[in-house]
């Protein structure tokens, strides 16, 4: 492979290694380079936002004669709702947007509040009283140390009586697992940076220097 | 001054440096240390492949910015092309403004090398904003959801869409994300409307999701850059092999970060700091 002639590659390189620059000192590339990406990233959303959602769902339905009179006019409410929201911006008319404020949080957490509780509560629940079927092997080597964590972080959150004997030693057994837990989110993290990495350096080999296949 | 007081107050751009080298060596002179397929990673690939072929398609959200595409992309190539190579029906979006690009150049992509046909074997619905919203929305009527696919074409004219309406249409749904989308899929597609849920998530959300995997609320879950390296494996093909590339390179950065983390702790607890507490 050669080393790439496309335009864009090139900028693509020479903008990482301007970011890559402020792990040595902060620099002005480095604040070009960012500056820049804040700039390109609002408009490519506003863009994409636009052509993507804004005019099918907006302009597409009221200019379309098949679509029902009243979907056309629940569009209207809808944009001026949305209107209301950058009334934010003058002090004198800023109590406008609390009405699509207020319909945003009740949707919001109507929607979002049921099933939460189902999916990060009840059926995880139900899971831990649901696995332990002792005549199994993989019961005692991967599902009990699950469901004995579990009670003694658990107890470890118990705040109404002082951590002394039985809830003292589960509090602290708990602090174990809360330990191993977030060593393995740390490992994780480790490894989730170490992969961006190695993504912009296969680039810059790969891409653009042509050093790899 | 002693070696661990001045490990201790070593400069970190030599870390910085250190990392750097072994993050280039590798790639330029590869190891080939083995991939193993973990339970969840074959869990994903082995429901893909019981779809029979030209069965119920499969929706495929790439919920992902660029800042998270080099852990996201190769998962995504993975998956297109195993649903193309095997002859799935595939409809493709994303929840993010920044993900329907990095959507469309992964379909287009991997679609590329099949001969398959745009709007009957797969389809690029684009951007769908709303998060939670539309995707409780999806599970009663695509068609509000899904006006024009990424082209500006109408769902009308798709020949692929005309029979797919809610999840019961759908034979999966695979999230690939980098942030908490995953929940809101699990949430109203797996709890609210029962679809099954496959995800692939950045490494630093791995660790959350792996209960619901126990529960059935996942199907199979793809971990961070291990995982897509995993997926690729399992798929096969040299095309798409990036992930794979970079997993001499992970293996021998974490050695080093090891390697670090004992060193920064011995020299912290030998040094005078250390010994004062």
């Amino acid at each position: 492979m050669e080393i790439s002639l496309n335009p864009g590659v090139w900028i693509a390189a020479l903008l990482t290694l301007m970011i890559y620059s402020f792990l040595y000192k902060d620099n002005p590339f480095y604040k070009f380079a960012e500056h820049l990406l804040v700039g390109v990233s609002a408009g490519y959303v506003f863009t994409i936002l636009f052509w993507n959602y804004i005019k099918p769902n907006v302009w597409g339905k009221l200019v379309n004669p098949d679509i029902p009179t009243l979907v056309r006019v629940l569009t209207v409410v809808s944009v001026l709702f949305g209107i209301l929201m950058l009334s934010r911006f003058l002090k004198k008319f800023s109590w406008l947007s609390r009405y699509p404020m207020a319909l945003l949080m009740g949707i919001s957490s109507g929607a979002a509040i049921p099933p939460t509780m189902q999916t990060r509560i009840i059926d995880q629940m139900h899971a831990s009283m649901n696995m332990l079927e002792f005549n199994r092997v993989h019961t005692y080597t991967h599902e009990l140390p699950i469901v004995i964590g579990m009670l003694a972080t658990l107890i470890y959150f118990f705040f109404s009586k002082p951590h002394k004997g039985v809830l003292g030693g589960g509090a602290k057994v708990g602090i174990i697992f809360l330990m191993v837990g977030f060593g393995a989110s740390f490992g994780y993290t480790v490894m989730a940076r170490i992969s961006l990495l190695i993504g912009r350096c296969y680039f810059l080999l790969h891409d653009w220097l042509g050093i790899i296949t | 001054m002693n070696f661990w007081e001045w490990i201790s107050n070593l400069d970190r751009r030599w870390i910085f440096l250190l990392i750097a080298i072994v993050v280039i060596l590798p790639l330029l002179l590869p190891l080939g240390l083995p991939v193993n397929v973990t339970t969840e990673v074959q869990d994903l690939y082995d429901f893909i492949e019981s779809i029979p072929d030209n069965g119920k398609p499969i929706l495929i959200s790439c919920d992902y910015d660029p800042s998270v595409e080099p852990e996201c992309g190769p998962m995504a190539y993975a998956v297109f092309d195993h649903c193309f190579r095997t002859g799935k029906k595939v409809i493709g979006m994303s929840l993010l403004p920044e993900g329907a690009g990095l959507l469309a150049q992964a379909m287009n992509e991997t679609s590329r090398q099949y001969d398959i046909t745009d709007g009957i074997d797969y389809v690029n619905m684009g951007l769908v904003p709303g998060y939670g919203i539309s995707i409780l929305k999806l599970g009663t009527e695509m068609h509000e959801i899904f006006v024009e696919d990424f082209n500006n074409k109408p769902i009308t004219e798709i020949p692929l869409m005309q029979k797919v309406h809610s999840y019961d249409d759908l034979s999966l749904i695979v999230c690939i994300a980098g942030s908490a989308v995953v929940e809101q899929w699990v949430a109203y597609a797996n709890g609210r409307y029962h679809a099954d849920v496959g995800a692939g998530v950045t490494a630093v959300m791995a660790a959350d999701y792996y209960p619901f995997l126990d529960t059935g609320q996942l199907v199979g879950l793809l971990g961070g850059l291990k995982g897509a390296a995993e997926y690729e494996k399992l798929n096969a093909n040299i095309s798409w092999s990036r992930a794979t590339r970079g997993m001499d390179t992970q293996s021998i950065s974490h050695m080093l970060i090891i390697a670090l983390v004992i060193v920064g702790n011995l020299g912290f607890f030998l040094s005078k700091r250390g010994k004062q507490i």
